[in-house]
């Protein structure tokens, strides 16, 4: 029973910090630019096939990492420049049809590139290797997506808390009109900003590629995962999105073992509970 | 040689010519035919209408069908019974609308004489059912859901040369019990097929094993099988039956390897689970995994190994079993019109024609089951092991004459 607790956490994890890495993106996203993002989910899937094309093509896996990442982020400030920006004073409701139409958009163009057929991206070589912990066997790369979403989580958090770009984008999230006082750039911080959360749905694309497959249909899936995970981890907090991600992972992996049929019901009830437990607590502090 | 038709034409004319004519004539239809002239009741070639996915989600084992048609016609010089053969190929991309529109093309338009082929057994129930009110032969390389060929639905003019998935999976039923697992746990994709084979697998294998375990069916098109394999893994069967075919496959036996299950619990399952172009894709994760299918690569017979070796001359890669199954319904349809004399006016002559063959195919001897119009043929147990230095599937043991019930 043992093992088989620890291998479903290993394989909860792995998918967890897929959505963790999703999730940082649309937050940064949100928190900073006030933008509901529907087509977050896209980047993700455009990463993801053109990662698996270049891997298909070059044989590198490394190289088609850094390409699918490279592709999303400079879709993401293509999309912001042309489209997006002119949209931030708008109402949300603007903003949700215009983005959920881009993600339909996406991926139409997505099925007449890459075609409509379910795309499996195989690991060689060394990433191919299992390991044994105890007296199980692990396959390895999903260790590789665990280690490399705590290690992202830590760079974030850095780049964020202790670097000058970090800063300005704190600032910003508290009083955008001070900060173009102060005589700095703030659309290029945006347009920045929404880049790099693109990069990171994009890179979580490409690395999970192997364990999701790539097919019409994923961009929409993950992104209600994501959703998911921000209302249940709440905005502004890195740390938050992390548990909330790991909370989610746990119940679907678990789930799909003992109440197969009820996976999704599982994550959506798990999503309410927490906005009623929350909205309690709220009425509870106004009480006082 | 056959007698010419125009004999019995000449005869039955209503202004009967003298005997002169008659013999100037038949002895011009003589130099005709040896010349390799079509007889004068039927001018022009043959045709033949193929439908397969050529395009969408099962194209790579559409060209396979479709190759294993032309190896066929080609190795009999596009002739059948001296007639040369025209093969029509039509996409019927994997779906029913499509198919039914380009079976319409064919015998409508192109006016075919025998329509062969479609794989997906969606479009399988479409055509059968149009086959039905155009009166048209069909043969079918594919299209293996049970409920399209059963006792109650046969059609004179819809047969099956490929396989029933009760034929593919209830040898390995009763095969399994045979080697005295106790602790049996079933497997496969959550749709029509795969709880189709699992149940054939099943009914077979209760008779003389105690009762299946546990059974674990992922909804179809999962990508994802680690917290299925860890709750196998925790089960801990003795055996492992799995009915995943095509990507599934792939990932499925891929994934239960690099989660150290493959050396721990033995996989068995349905031959599409470690088929030739599987094997290509998962390597040594398909090793030793027993299956159980009516063709093997390592069959060692003549016929299998002229096949084999022509197909990879001819198309530079290993065949699979849908290549056999496209090359075995070409006999059939070839065989058939061959027993008639090349003559294809009557849908209805074609259709007991084909009812009497008894062919020897590289699959084995085959023949039709005259109560549901499904082939009767042999199923391999197979093994993934090496053959000439590569993994290949070889035959572990035959279950000859295996009809389906058709019930």
């Amino acid at each position: 029973m043992v093992s088989f607790i620890l291998i479903q956490l290993l394989n909860a994890m792995a998918y967890s910090m897929l959505l963790f890495v999703l999730a940082l993106g649309l937050s940064l996203t949100f928190g900073l630019l006030r933008f509901v993002n529907l087509a977050h989910g896209s980047f993700f899937l455009v990463g993801g096939y053109v990662g698996a094309s270049v891997i298909l093509a070059t044989h590198s896996f490394v190289l088609g990492v850094l390409t699918g990442a490279a592709a999303g982020g400079l879709i993401g400030i293509a999309l912001e420049l042309a489209v997006l920006r002119h949209f931030y004073r708008r109402s949300e409701l603007d903003q949700v049809i215009l983005s959920f139409g881009c993600a339909l958009v996406f991926g139409d163009l997505a099925k007449i590139l890459w075609g409509k057929d379910v795309r499996t991206l195989p690991v060689s070589g060394m990433l191919a290797e299992s390991v044994s912990i105890g007296d199980i066997q692990f396959p390895l790369y999903r260790l590789l997506i665990a280690l490399a979403g705590i290690g992202l989580l830590i760079l974030v958090w850095m780049v964020v808390e202790r670097t000058r770009i970090g800063s300005l984008v704190r600032a910003s999230v508290d009083d955008r009109t001070m900060v173009g006082g102060l005589g700095f750039d703030v659309r290029l911080l945006y347009t920045g900003v929404f880049g790099f959360g693109a990069l990171l749905a994009a890179l979580a694309g490409v690395i999970g590629a192997p364990v999701t497959g790539l097919y019409p249909g994923l961009d929409l899936e993950i992104l209600i995962t994501t959703l998911v995970v921000i209302v249940v981890g709440g905005l502004g907090s890195l740390f938050r999105a992390f548990w909330a991600a790991i909370l989610i992972g746990v119940c679907e992996t678990f789930g799909k073992t003992f109440l197969p049929q009820m996976v999704s019901f599982l994550t959506f009830a798990l999503m309410a509970a927490v906005l009623v437990w929350r909205s309690i607590g709220r009425f509870e502090e106004e009480i006082e | 040689m056959s007698k010419p038709k125009a004999l019995v034409y000449a005869s039955s004319h209503p202004a009967a010519p003298s005997r002169r004519q008659f013999l100037l004539q038949s002895g011009a239809l003589g130099i005709g035919s040896a010349m390799g002239l079509p007889a004068l009741a039927q001018a022009g070639p043959i045709k033949i209408g193929v439908l397969a996915p050529m395009s969408g989600v099962f194209s790579s084992l559409g060209l396979h069908k479709t190759n294993g048609i032309k190896l066929y016609f080609d190795g009999a010089g596009m002739k059948i019974a001296n007639r040369p053969v025209q093969v029509i190929i039509e996409d019927d991309e994997g779906k029913p609308q499509e198919g039914l529109r380009k079976a319409r093309k064919l015998v409508e338009s192109d006016n075919v004489d025998v329509l062969l082929g479609v794989l997906s057994s969606a479009v399988g129930y479409a055509i059968k059912d149009y086959v039905g009110r155009a009166k048209k032969v069909w043969v079918t390389t594919g299209a293996a859901a049970d409920g399209i060929f059963k006792k109650k639905n046969r059609s004179p003019y819809a047969f099956r040369a490929s396989l029933s998935v009760w034929q593919g999976n209830q040898p390995m039923g009763t095969w399994l019990a045979g080697q005295k697992y106790k602790r049996v746990l079933v497997t496969g994709p959550d749709y029509s097929m795969g709880r189709e084979a699992i149940d054939a697998f099943r009914t077979a294998f209760e008779v003389d094993g105690p009762k299946i375990e546990a059974s674990i069916f992922p909804p179809l098109g999962t990508t994802d099988f680690g917290p299925y394999l860890a709750d196998i893994k925790r089960l801990e069967p003795d055996v492992v039956y799995a009915s995943f075919a095509g990507s599934d496959a792939v990932r499925f036996v891929q994934q239960y390897a690099s989660y150290g299950l493959a050396g721990k619990i033995p996989l068995t399952g349905y031959g599409y689970l470690v088929e030739e172009d599987v094997i290509a894709a998962v390597g040594d994760a398909a090793k030793s995994v027993r299956n159980g299918l009516n063709w093997a690569y390592g069959l060692d017979t003549p016929q299998n190994k002229e096949f084999i070796d022509r197909y990879r001359k001819t198309y530079s890669t290993v065949p699979t079993v849908d290549a056999v199954a496209g090359f075995v319904g070409a006999q059939v349809v070839a065989k058939a019109i061959e027993a008639l004399g090349g003559d294809v006016k009557s849908q209805e002559v074609l259709s007991d024609a084909i009812l009497a063959l008894k062919l020897d195919t590289p699959r084995g001897p085959i023949s039709f089951d005259p109560e549901t119009n499904n082939v009767i043929q042999t199923i391999y147990v197979r093994d993934v092991g090496d053959i000439g230095g590569a993994l290949h599937n070889r035959v572990l043991e035959s279950y000859p004459n295996v009809r389906d019930p058709g019930t």
